[in-house]
């Protein structure tokens, strides 16, 4: 069993980047242009999710041959990780968005 | 003179342009060599069972980013992820193989208590005062298992996330090892003192199943 990922807010941006496309999956290059992340920082929340059971990945299906280029993996947040994305959604980004409202 | 300068400046210029196109040439086939280099470095810090994987992703990434710079940019945080990745993985191996322990602990503590129990109802024992004997010397281990327990529990709980800044994650991951090796010795005692408790109970429980 992994421990539960930390709640940062690269991880809140994250998981936000894989709600917007949760039918098709999102690579992790993609991630990083959306929420403007360093691959040394993106992998290790993207491997930490996917422990825990969050995210899963799979290979895009077409051939490396055909496309010309290495394959891409895709990334999907699961139904326990939507869970816990809009659990950190309203427990962590709410309240900061209420205290900078009345601050 | 008046025309040498205007010639010279001509030549200088033409020299310039085709030395910066050999250094661009140069520097673009280095920088592939060096992300390749880079690539391969991070994923042997990898576990075993990622290393094919995150070498074929890593490729593609560093496919989808545009120009050479991000894509040497993107390669050297590899490095970075690499070694996080793997801690992440110890640190995960090593916190379930505590967790483990507990559990074990946790049923073999439940089990003893549910001998001890039968051993007081039951009034008809033959060699009673052996077998009560035995009996204390079982709750006297428990109680041993309950102190281990509690420092168990107490260091899991220590390592259970592990920190997000530089230092912290540096610092996370000698503490992880030192606590480990310590965990190792303890694992022994457990183990022996589990193999005692579960020798004590067959010989609990033969004599009681002669009794009936």
């Amino acid at each position: 069993m992994a421990t539960q990922p930390r709640i940062t807010t690269q991880t809140i941006k994250v998981l936000a980047a894989l709600m917007s496309r949760t039918q098709d999956g999102i690579s992790g290059a993609e991630i990083g242009r959306t929420t403007s992340l360093a691959s040394g920082t993106l992998y290790p929340i993207l491997f930490r999710l996917e422990e825990a059971g969050w995210v899963e990945s799979h290979w895009e299906t077409e051939d490396p041959h055909e496309l010309g280029r290495p394959r891409r993996r895709f990334y999907n947040i699961t139904g326990l990780g939507a869970g816990e994305a809009r659990r950190a959604f309203h427990e962590v980004v709410l309240p900061l968005k209420e205290f900078a409202w009345q601050s | 003179m008046a025309i040498m300068t205007p010639l010279g400046l001509f030549v200088v210029s033409v020299l310039i342009a085709a030395f910066s196109r050999l250094l661009a040439e140069e520097i673009g086939d280095w920088s592939s060599w060096a992300i390749r280099r880079l690539i391969r470095t991070a994923v042997a810090w990898l576990p075993d069972n990622q290393r094919e994987r995150f070498s074929e992703e890593w490729q593609s990434h560093v496919h989808e980013e545009p120009g050479r710079i991000g894509k040497l940019c993107s390669a050297v945080g590899f490095l970075t992820a690499a070694y996080e990745m793997a801690q992440t993985d110890e640190h995960n191996q090593i916190v379930e193989g505590w967790q483990q322990a507990l559990a074990e602990l946790v049923d073999c503590d439940s089990k003893t208590l549910e001998m001890t129990n039968e051993i007081e109802v039951t009034r008809d024992l033959p060699s009673r005062e052996e077998i009560i004997t035995m009996a204390v010397e079982l709750r006297s281990l428990m109680s041993q298992f309950a102190e281990l327990r509690g420092d168990l529990a107490a260091r899991t709980a220590k390592v259970s996330c592990i920190p997000t800044t530089l230092t912290g994650k540096l610092l996370h991951g000698v503490r992880i090892r030192v606590l480990n090796e310590e965990f190792r010795d303890l694992t022994q005692h457990v183990q022996r003192r589990t193999a005692r408790v579960n020798q004590i109970r067959t010989e609990l429980r033969k004599r009681m199943e002669g009794r009936e």
